[in-house]
This record gives structure tokens, C-alpha cells and sequence, in this order.
């Protein structure tokens, strides 16, 4: 063998072996899904003070108050005496209804996010029916919280939630953060009243519309026995 | 004047005329508050389609301040027809039957009828608003219950409960301002004639006139309506916004506060050099 073809052979095994490595190197989604699986299935039951906050262009209301009861495995309840307006998408049992079902994950790597380093990785569910089509998650690679959620839902759009975590022992958000769509508002008729005087702007009810709506969590009260009655 | 203006009041309220308004405000109320007893939620519904598909809602929006809210729209337009039923009359009532003669025999100044008539024709105006305010709001209260109030103009405003019995009170309060200066109106003009449909009917079709052309969203008419006592009529829809304009609001109180006496004093002036024949 010449020397030129010697040297060749040796750069080809090193680029194969840092290959393998690098393959071997790489998170398996699975796992790090089960790892945040394990973690929400610790939490059998909780309930806490909510805070609701809806910044939609046509919608104006005040910062809304309720608290929420949840028990395993999807009864939520929510208790005010005020309106109240929350997501549909997103914020029921979506996270657990992927779980449960069979899916397909793809690691896609890593991505900063508010600072930290996160996994992204994608989900296809393969459920029989699933509401979501195709979702992407970043979860943190040490607490194994999900921190972002982009899903995009069979009929209804695509929405994303950020979730933002307080204290570290705990595994339930203090905020969440949804960005969704929301179709155009149309009324049927100029229902009532005029709109001279009042800072109306038209140009808000065209198109379809992207709304936030931020909801902080406090005064959690997690895995109490909460009993089934509280819910009727 | 405290006598003149109790015989005035007297006059008023011993006239069946005068219980038509109070009579059909609270049959429009009755059954605006039934059909929304029906169909209120159906219609909530279909008003928040689009939104019941992006959030999930929980709370009472069909409720006692909704439906007076929507009761306040539909009968604002109404109530200056029923007020000058009576208020259109008050002076040509008098010169069709023949009384003033014997009214102004007495030791009674021109002015001083003039200021009375005004007066009860206000107080008259004033009670015929607080049934309309109490009926309303007690009404819808004590069949829908309280909470949230959802307004529905291009956006959509959700105003806490305890954030709303105050709008309604203004907007009451406002609107009380609007009716009289519609109701001084009908006496500027039912003092000029001899016959007592004429001022009713007069004052009714300036009302109707002048809202059409305030409805129109023409170029021409736009250089009108600030000279249009109807486009400052419905400024009490402005209390149901977030951040109501407090010195528009003022400044529209204000213009119906200038057509009172604008159209007091015409009537005051013109009163006094009148002939009275009758």
C-alpha cells in the first residue's frame, strides 16, 4: 500500500469512527420523552390560583382570576366567580393524550431557549384519530420540563405554548404563554350601537388573527388526595 | 313658581296621555325581556362563534346587565317619540283649548309659566327615565341575575361586574340630559302653535330627519351632523368603553346643555311677545 493511500484509508476510518461516535453521542428522543413522562406522572392531582390574561386585537377585558382542580388522569375543573376565557388548545390533556398513544419522535437537537439550552424533538402521534398532526417540543436536558410545545392541530391551526417554571422542586408552570390563531371576527349584522367616539380599529377584525394569552399559576396545592367530589 | 309649577305637574299627570310612555315603556321592556328570556342564550351563541372555537368560556353573559344593555340600544330611539307625546303639548295644549286667556288673567308673568311648564316638562321627563332605568335594569336583574357585561360594538369589551352599575348610572344620567333637551325642543316648538298635534308631530320628524342623516355615513352629511342635535344623543355609549372619553363625553353633555337653553330662551322670548288670542 502507498503512503497516499495509507493516509486515505486512516482519514476515512476516523471520519467513520467520529461518525459512530457522534451517532452514539446523540440523545435518544424516547428516552427523554419517558424521563418527562415519568416526571408529570408523579403529579396525580393539584390545584392552584390562575391568573388569565387575554391579549387578542378585538378582545378587551381585565386580568381575570379562577382556580383550578385537575386529577389524573383528565378531569379539570375551574372555579370563579368572574368570565373566564382560556384556551382550548393546549392547556387540556393534549401533553398525555400524545403520550398514550403510539409515536413517532425525531431528535432534532439542541436550541437555546430563555437562556438554557434545550432538546427539540419531534412528534408525529400515530394514534387512531389524533387531534394533533405533528408536534415539537423543547425540553429541558436536566429537569426534563417541557418548555415550548409548537403543535399543529388536525383542523383547528397551529398554536404554541411556552411554559415558564418557578420553583425547581416543583414540576407544574407558574405561567404559561399561548400564541394562538384565531379566525377573523365577523358579526352577523352591526349588532348594536355606534362606533363614533369609541378608538375602534377596523383593521383588527380582518383576517385571521394571533392572539397570546398568558395564564401564572400560584399557590399550588400538589398530590392532596383531592377526591372526585370537588369536581361535581 | 313652586305653585305654578305643581299645577303644571298636576295638569300633566291627571292627562291619560301622559301614561301612554310609561305604558309602553314598560310593555317594550316586558317583552324585549322575554324574547331574550327565549332566546337570549341561542343568540349569545351565534355572537360568539368564533370565539367559543378558540377558547373555552366559562361564566354568566346572558345576564340582567347584557340584556338592558340591549334594551338601552333598541328603546333609545324610541323614548324621544314617547316624551314629546306630552311635552309637545304643554303649551299648545293650552292655546288649542283656550286656557292660556284665563292662566294670564292671574297674577302670573309669562316668564314665570314658561320657566314652570319647563320644569315640569323635565320632571315629567325625569320620571319617565327613572322607570325606564329601574324597570330595565330591575327587570333584567331579577330575571338574568348578575355578572359580566359584554359589549359588542367592532370589538368585543368584557367589563367585570363591579365595573359596571356605574356605566349604566351615567349612561342613565346622560341620556336623561339628551331626552330633556329633546323634550325642551318639543316646547320651543309647542309654544309657536295652536294646535297640539302639530309640535308632536314636528318634533317627532326633526328627530326622525336628523337621525337618518347622523345613520348616513355620506361626505355631505358629515359636515352636518355637528350642527345635529341627534348626533349627541347616543354619546352614552361611549360609558361602555374601557377608556370612555371623558371630555368628548363632556363636550357632547355640554352642546345638549347649550340646545336647553338655547331652546328655553327662544321659547322664553318668543313666549313673551306672543299674542295670545285663545
Amino acid at each position: 500500500m502507498t503512503p497516499l493511500k495509507t493516509k486515505i484509508s486512516f482519514l476515512f476510518a476516523i471520519l467513520l469512527f467520529s461518525g459512530i461516535i457522534l451517532r452514539a453521542q446523540e440523545p435518544d428522543p424516547y428516552a427523554i420523552i419517558d424521563s418527562v413522562s415519568n416526571r408529570l406522572g408523579k403529579i396525580n392531582d393539584y390545584q392552584a390560583d390562575i391568573e388569565i390574561e387575554v391579549d387578542v386585537d378585538f378582545i378587551r377585558m381585565p386580568v381575570k382570576h379562577a382556580r383550578i382542580f385537575y386529577k389524573k388522569p383528565d378531569i379539570i375543573k375551574f372555579e370563579s366567580d368572574e368570565f373566564i376565557m382560556l384556551p382550548k388548545r393546549g392547556f387540556d390533556k393534549q401533553v398525555t393524550d400524545i403520550l398514550n398513544e403510539p409515536y413517532s419522535a425525531i431528535y432534532l437537537g439542541r436550541e437555546e431557549l430563555n437562556g438554557r439550552q434545550h432538546d427539540m424533538i419531534r412528534i408525529v402521534p400515530l394514534g387512531k384519530r389524533p387531534d394533533v398532526i405533528l408536534a415539537t417540543w423543547w425540553i429541558d436536558p436536566e429537569k426534563f420540563l417541557i418548555a415550548r410545545n409548537e403543535s399543529t392541530m388536525k383542523k383547528e391551526g397551529n398554536f404554541t405554548v411556552e411554559f415558564i417554571y418557578g420553583d425547581p422542586g416543583i414540576s407544574l408552570p407558574t405561567e404559561m404563554i399561548f400564541t394562538i390563531e384565531i379566525e377573523k371576527f365577523s358579526l352577523p349584522l352591526k349588532f348594536i350601537g355606534k362606533s363614533e367616539g369609541l378608538d375602534i380599529d377596523r383593521e383588527k377584525m380582518k383576517g385571521s388573527n394571533t392572539g397570546k394569552v398568558y395564564i401564572r399559576f400560584d399557590h399550588y396545592s400538589i398530590n392532596t388526595s383531592m377526591t372526585e367530589d370537588i369536581f361535581h | 313658581m313652586r305653585k305654578l309649577v305643581g299645577i303644571e305637574l298636576y295638569k300633566i299627570f291627571t292627562r291619560k296621555r301622559s301614561y301612554i310612555a310609561f305604558i309602553a315603556v314598560l310593555l317594550i321592556i316586558l317583552i324585549a325581556q322575554a324574547a331574550m328570556l327565549w332566546e337570549g342564550e341561542s343568540m349569545y351563541a351565534y355572537l360568539t362563534k368564533n370565539l367559543s372555537d378558540a377558547f373555552y368560556m366559562q361564566g354568566k353573559l346572558v345576564n340582567g346587565y347584557l340584556m338592558t344593555y340591549l334594551v338601552l340600544n333598541f328603546l333609545w330611539v324610541h323614548i324621544p317619540l314617547l316624551i314629546v307625546i306630552v311635552t309637545g303639548d304643554l303649551f299648545s295644549g293650552e292655546a288649542q283649548g283656550g286656557t292660556f286667556r284665563l292662566v294670564l288673567s292671574r297674577p302670573v308673568s309669562r316668564g314665570g309659566l314658561v320657566s314652570a311648564k319647563f320644569i315640569a316638562g323635565m320632571v315629567y321627563t325625569f320620571v319617565l327615565m327613572m322607570l325606564f332605568a329601574v324597570s330595565s335594569l330591575g327587570l333584567g336583574l331579577l330575571l338574568f341575575g348578575q355578572g359580566d357585561l359584554i359589549v359588542i360594538f367592532d370589538t368585543i369589551s368584557i367589563f367585570p361586574e363591579a365595573d359596571v352599575l356605574w356605566r349604566f348610572l351615567a349612561a342613565f344620567a346622560y341620556g336623561l340630559l339628551g331626552m330633556v333637551t329633546v323634550a325642551s325642543l318639543s316646547m320651543l316648538l309647542s309654544s309657536m302653535a295652536s294646535n297640539s298635534l302639530g309640535p308632536i308631530l314636528s318634533t317627532m320628524a326633526i328627530i326622525i330627519l336628523f337621525t337618518m342623516i347622523s345613520t348616513f355615513d355620506f361626505n355631505f352629511f358629515r359636515y352636518l351632523k355637528p350642527f345635529l342635535l341627534t348626533s349627541y344623543l347616543d354619546a352614552w355609549q361611549m360609558f361602555f368603553s374601557f377608556d370612555p372619553d371623558i371630555s368628548l363625553i363632556l363636550k357632547n353633555a355640554g352642546v345638549l346643555l347649550l340646545h336647553c337653553g338655547i331652546f328655553y330662551t327662544a321659547t322664553l322670548l318668543y313666549f313673551k311677545r306672543k299674542d295670545i288670542l285663545t
